[in-house]
């Protein structure tokens, strides 16, 4: 910084030397005070900056300006939430999540955090990476959050590496809720200080998703599995209970790894199902397999010739349902995943209730009620 | 003493990384404005060990854009040297021994990118495109799509990113060796100079005897080479090689150094831009999670800062040139 200032000061006495010698006045001359002019902002921006910074540190924390400067920022820049209520008023939490922003389902507990923010008065923030499953910038994002310092931390175990974050965290006397994802043994969790788990048992949806569809399909069949986060947990629990229950049901099955790309999830399932006309059951861990009935409606395929079950009520899904060529999907009701965790967090911040454990649900949607939830759906809730 | 002090001003000025450097020092007081925990010290420790993994490839790709051609195969070369760790590992290779086959073997991804590259003519954009998917594909087939665990012993671990006090990490001593070393190669060996005139005019230095060839193939190989180290890095701090890891690492790369002044044309660009330029995008990528923003606007800011620098740094470079002439 000094050394910023000192050129500055010798600049200005480069350029008065200039100006007593009147006869080298000239074009150069101009363009050489207009440099030194333009030098001097950069510089002095530069300084200012500094001072800036350095003010902020003496003026500590309450300084109201740069409060103003946040709230006006969060009102008309950012999605944050401040809400009317006064419930949990000034609390601030945080939810850290591998559901990269192309993750359409995400929005839905985003849309859940949001409201129940507003209902309660506390801020929220979801932070998402930018690659669907980055595991780095997930944690990386746990940990800057840690050092925030919010009064909650709302995040799904979708890798066991951020057990050691939640400890993290808890050690630092943060309290931490997960949702959407619990560690494959709860145990792990509970010792890593995880205080409830808001979602669904995976293990268990991926058997009832199969179980369920098997009315559609006759064993001793071939089943094609799409799996959109290959070896991420949520995928692969699902996965183990579908394959679980294929087994008893007599059924061949291929796991065909596609991810979030609807493009790429189309190409990889079509060269599939030509290559393997006697599939008779589609399934996906994610809400893909909508693209199969696409893709078979395509190869001039009827409707019902083929099973397909699905999770995750997204637009997607919904259409599939709609033109009979999706079976069934499984809604786990990610709204309640976003949505639940800040009243248990609020309460647990201000009458020291203790955190509990809720199942957000294995409902069924097919045909029979699929124009029902389409309209909440649409809204996000569903 | 004037003298002196033109002297310095036009030093000041025609160093690349000034610009840079002030755009920092504006964000950082941003940040900090906003929400002093930016510099915490508990954050400034997570920026400083988030950053090298990721910084080690962009010193690599620093060198090969001054040499005038782009890698854009980094990030999946970052997952494959992990995964072919891994692979090794499975098949009862010793540890070490498998962390410098891989390494190896991803010196010689460098190779093979740099001899079809200059043997046959075609733009590195497209060999390195290739690249990208080749690797990215192989990782996958390799690995079955599936995360493994980098089972590393626990020495191993600490020597590429164990911590050694607050603030330092072993993954830091890396990011700055290697930055150093190629500091000095830079600005203080002649195979420096050879990069730089291989990227700036080909032909004079063609004419100067420098085999531009040999030049280019060894910065592809220090580039793959970079992005394998980084990958090892990342899956020793994380315990886990992911075939998804290092997805769009290249753009990032490519962006830090263009943040630091590296040319898009090749000839000029600055090692300490290049660290300034890294540390920038994850000095705004944490700031924002910081001040509580969605993570959205990274994207949104990370553009805005890659235009302004560079607009910033050729106005920078003419007046330079004006105030010297």
């Amino acid at each position: 910084m000094l050394l910023l200032l000192r050129s500055v000061r010798r600049d200005k006495s480069v350029r008065s030397k200039k100006e007593n010698h009147p006869d080298t006045l000239s074009n150069k001359l101009t363009r050489r005070e207009a440099l030194s002019t333009g030098a001097k902002i950069g510089i002095a921006a530069g300084v200012a900056a500094v001072v800036a910074g350095v003010g902020g540190y003496f003026g500590g924390l309450a300084s109201v300006p740069a409060k103003e400067v946040v709230k006006t920022i969060k009102e008309t820049v950012t999605q944050t939430v401040g809400g009317a209520g006064i419930f949990g008023k000034g609390y601030r939490f945080s939810y850290v999540t591998h559901g990269g922003e192309e993750n359409v389902f995400w929005n839905s507990v985003m849309l859940g955090m949001k409201e129940a923010a507003q209902l309660v008065g506390a801020d929220a923030v979801m932070l998402r990476p930018k690659k669907e499953g980055d595991l780095a910038q997930e944690s990386a994002n746990f940990e800057s959050t840690i050092a925030e310092r919010p009064d909650g931390i709302v995040v799904p175990i979708a890798y066991l590496e951020l057990l050691p974050l939640v400890k993290k965290a808890t050690d630092a006397g943060i309290p931490v809720i997960v949702h959407n994802i619990d560690a494959p043994n709860a145990e792990d969790r509970i010792k890593a200080g995880g205080l409830s788990f808001i979602g669904q048992d995976l293990d268990f949806a991926g058997y009832f998703l199969a179980k369920t569809l098997s009315k559609y399909f006759k064993p001793g069949g071939h089943a094609l599995i799409l799996i959109e986060g290959p070896g991420q947990v949520w995928a692969e629990e699902r996965a183990k209970g579908i394959i679980q229950f294929l087994k008893e049901y007599n059924t061949t099955y291929e796991r065909l790894d596609v991810g979030f790309d609807l493009a790429l999830v189309e190409s990889r399932t079509s060269a599939y199902l030509q290559a393997n006309p006697q599939t008779t059951a589609v399934f996906s861990v994610g809400y893909t397999a909508p693209i199969a009935g696409k893709v078979l409606q395509s190869m001039g395929r009827k409707p019902g010739e083929v099973a397909i079950g699905t999770f995750d009520l997204v637009p997607l899904v919904i259409d599939g349902i709609k033109s009979g060529y999706t079976t069934i999907a499984i809604d786990q009701q990610p709204y309640l995943q976003g949505f639940l965790p800040i009243i248990q967090l609020t309460l647990m911040k201000k009458y020291g209730l203790s955190a509990w454990d809720v199942n957000t649900g294995n409902a069924i949607v097919d045909q029979s009620n699929v124009s029902k939830v389409e309209e909440l759906s649409k809204k996000g809730y569903r | 003493m004037t003298l002196n002090a033109r002297k310095l001003t036009i030093a000041l000025l025609q160093r690349k990384e000034i610009s840079i450097t002030i755009i920092s020092l504006i964000t950082i007081s941003f940040f900090y404005s906003l929400q002093p925990k930016f510099l915490s010290p508990a954050n400034v420790d997570v920026l400083l060990k988030i950053t090298p993994e990721l910084g080690i490839p962009a010193l690599g790709v620093t060198l090969l854009m001054i040499a005038g051609e782009f890698d854009l195969s980094v990030g999946s070369v970052f997952a494959f040297t992990s995964l072919f760790t891994t692979l090794l590992l499975e098949m009862g290779v010793n540890p070490w021994l498998s962390v410098l086959l891989a390494l190896g073997a991803c010196s010689l991804i460098g190779l093979s990118h740099g001899l079809i590259t200059v043997k046959t003519g075609i733009p590195s954009f497209i060999t390195t495109l290739g690249g990208l998917l080749v690797w990215r594909g192989v990782a996958l087939v390799i690995t079955g799509g599936l995360p493994k665990f980098f089972a590393m012993p626990t020495e191993f671990t600490n020597i590429m990113a164990g911590k050694i006090t607050t603030f330092l990490h072993a993954q830091m001593l890396w990011f700055f060796g290697i930055a150093i070393i190629f500091l000095l190669i830079l600005e203080r060996h002649k195979f420096g100079n050879w990069i730089y005139s291989t990227g700036g005019k080909k032909d004079a230095a063609r004419a100067m005897g420098i085999n531009t060839d040999k030049v280019k193939i060894i910065c592809f190989i220090l580039s793959s080479f970079t992005a394998g180290l980084g990958g090892i890095i990342q899956s020793a701090r994380l315990n886990q090689a992911l075939p998804n890891q290092g997805e769009g690492l290249e753009f990032d790369a490519i962006a830090a150094a263009v943040i630091g002044g590296t040319s898009l044309f090749g000839g000029a660009g600055t090692i300490i831009g290049t660290i300034i330029g890294e540390y920038l995008s994850r000095i705004i990528e944490n700031g924002l999670i910081i001040i509580r923003a969605p993570s959205y606007y990274f994207r949104l800011y990370i553009g805005i800062v890659v235009i302004i620098a560079v607009i910033i740094n050729l106005y920078i470079q003419r007046r330079a040139i004006r105030i010297r002439g």
